[in-house]
């Protein structure tokens, strides 16, 4: 006769003989891992050294802003002479044209020597005041 | 047809260039004359300090002699000035020649006048004599100045003038380029407009400067003027600008 089985419940893990138990076997001493107890594990040093570098990246990026806010003002304060009467068509440089035939054609020479010739009268427009006397000599 | 054309082009190139070195060469002498007025005055300073010193008939008579030749040297000065003015105020004329030639014949007999007082000033022999002159140069040189900045406003206009001649003939070219895109036209037509701008800029110069000459304060009115002159500076760069941008933009190369 054969010896009967042993009541055996297959499903029990440790039954299973294909079970393999778990490795990390979580410590019940050890305290839960929270944010809190992360930050205290950083030496202080570091913590330190941390919070320097991240301040003076933000004064950067502070001074930076700042400094493009100021300079954007500026240039709009600056600009060429106002226009005292309103002209009907627009008069900047064309920038809202259509698709251009050639974007980056350079100036024909015809031109360019025009161009040189009236920019050097423009530049070369010097002021001819006249000298400091003493209008009261003899007194 | 072409070769007179030709002949004449040249003859007027070889005349600006004379009266280019016309006005270096009286530029040149006025500057000479202005390094031997500073001689002249330093000298008049000296012996002025000595005669107050000391108050010597010889002290009195060196600061006498010193002052005519530093009166002289002064009026030499202001006419080797006024001469150069004159010869720059030729360049350009032709855009205002009325105006220009108005303001010549008032240089020239500023001109005369100097050479006169010099003429008086040289047969002085007395303190009281010398006295008297300083006053009246004095009341006579707000007009000369006057008239100076009244002719340097006037170069000015007439110098800007030509600028914006020069700049409304290359946007004719341009224009007329069968190799300029049709879209470009639209903006060159719209350059007018800034041409009409600088044009009443230059026009409000010569208004600020006549209406302030009334009311005897020529120096107060140069700056405003000049002020004028430059806005009207700016729009002409900045239909360079946009008419070099047309050429880029619109330049159809075969």
């Amino acid at each position: 006769m054969k010896d009967k089985p042993t009541s055996q419940n297959i499903d029990q893990p440790q039954n299973n003989p294909l079970y393999i138990p778990p490795t990390n076997i979580p410590n019940p001493n050890q305290p839960p891992i929270t944010k809190e107890n992360f930050i205290s594990k950083i030496p202080t040093k570091i913590k330190i050294v941390f919070i320097s570098i991240s301040s003076i990246i933000i004064l950067l990026l502070l001074a930076i802003l700042t400094k493009n806010t100021v300079k954007h003002s500026f240039t709009k304060n600056n600009q060429s002479p106002q226009i005292t009467t309103t002209p009907s068509k627009n008069t900047t440089q064309p920038q809202n044209s259509p698709t251009p035939q050639n974007s980056d054609n350079p100036i024909p020479p015809q031109w360019q020597n025009k161009f040189d010739e009236i920019h050097q009268l423009i530049e070369n427009n010097q002021e001819f005041l006249p000298p400091k006397i003493d209008e009261q000599i003899g007194l | 047809m072409p070769i007179i054309l030709f002949l004449l082009q040249l003859f007027f190139f070889k005349f600006s260039v004379i009266a280019q070195e016309d006005y270096q060469s009286a530029q040149q002498t006025y500057l000479q004359q202005q390094q031997q007025y500073q001689q002249n005055y330093l000298n008049y300073i000296e012996k002025k300090d000595t005669y107050t010193k000391y108050g010597t008939i010889t002290a009195k008579k060196e600061k006498i002699e010193s002052a005519k030749k530093a009166i002289i040297s002064r009026n030499l000065l202001l006419q080797y000035y006024l001469s150069a003015l004159n010869i720059k105020l030729r360049k350009y004329a032709d855009n205002n020649p009325t105006t220009t030639k108005k303001n010549q014949i008032e240089i020239n007999k500023w001109i005369a006048w100097l050479k006169e007082q010099n003429a008086i000033v040289s047969t002085f022999t007395n303190q009281d004599d010398l006295s008297v002159n300083a006053k009246s140069f004095s009341k006579k040189y707000i007009l000369i100045k006057q008239q100076i900045y009244t002719s340097l406003i006037q170069n000015q206009v007439n110098h800007y003038q030509q600028i914006l001649q020069q700049l409304s003939q290359l946007s004719q070219d341009i224009q007329n380029n069968p190799q300029i895109n049709d879209q470009a036209q639209n903006w060159i037509s719209d350059l007018s407009i800034k041409k009409d701008l600088a044009q009443e800029k230059l026009k409000r110069a010569t208004q600020l400067m006549n209406q302030n000459t009334q009311h005897g304060q020529p120096a107060n009115s140069y700056p405003t003027s000049k002020k004028e002159i430059l806005k009207a500076k700016q729009y002409s760069v900045q239909i360079l600008q946009d008419l070099k941008s047309i050429i880029v933009k619109f330049y159809q190369s075969q």
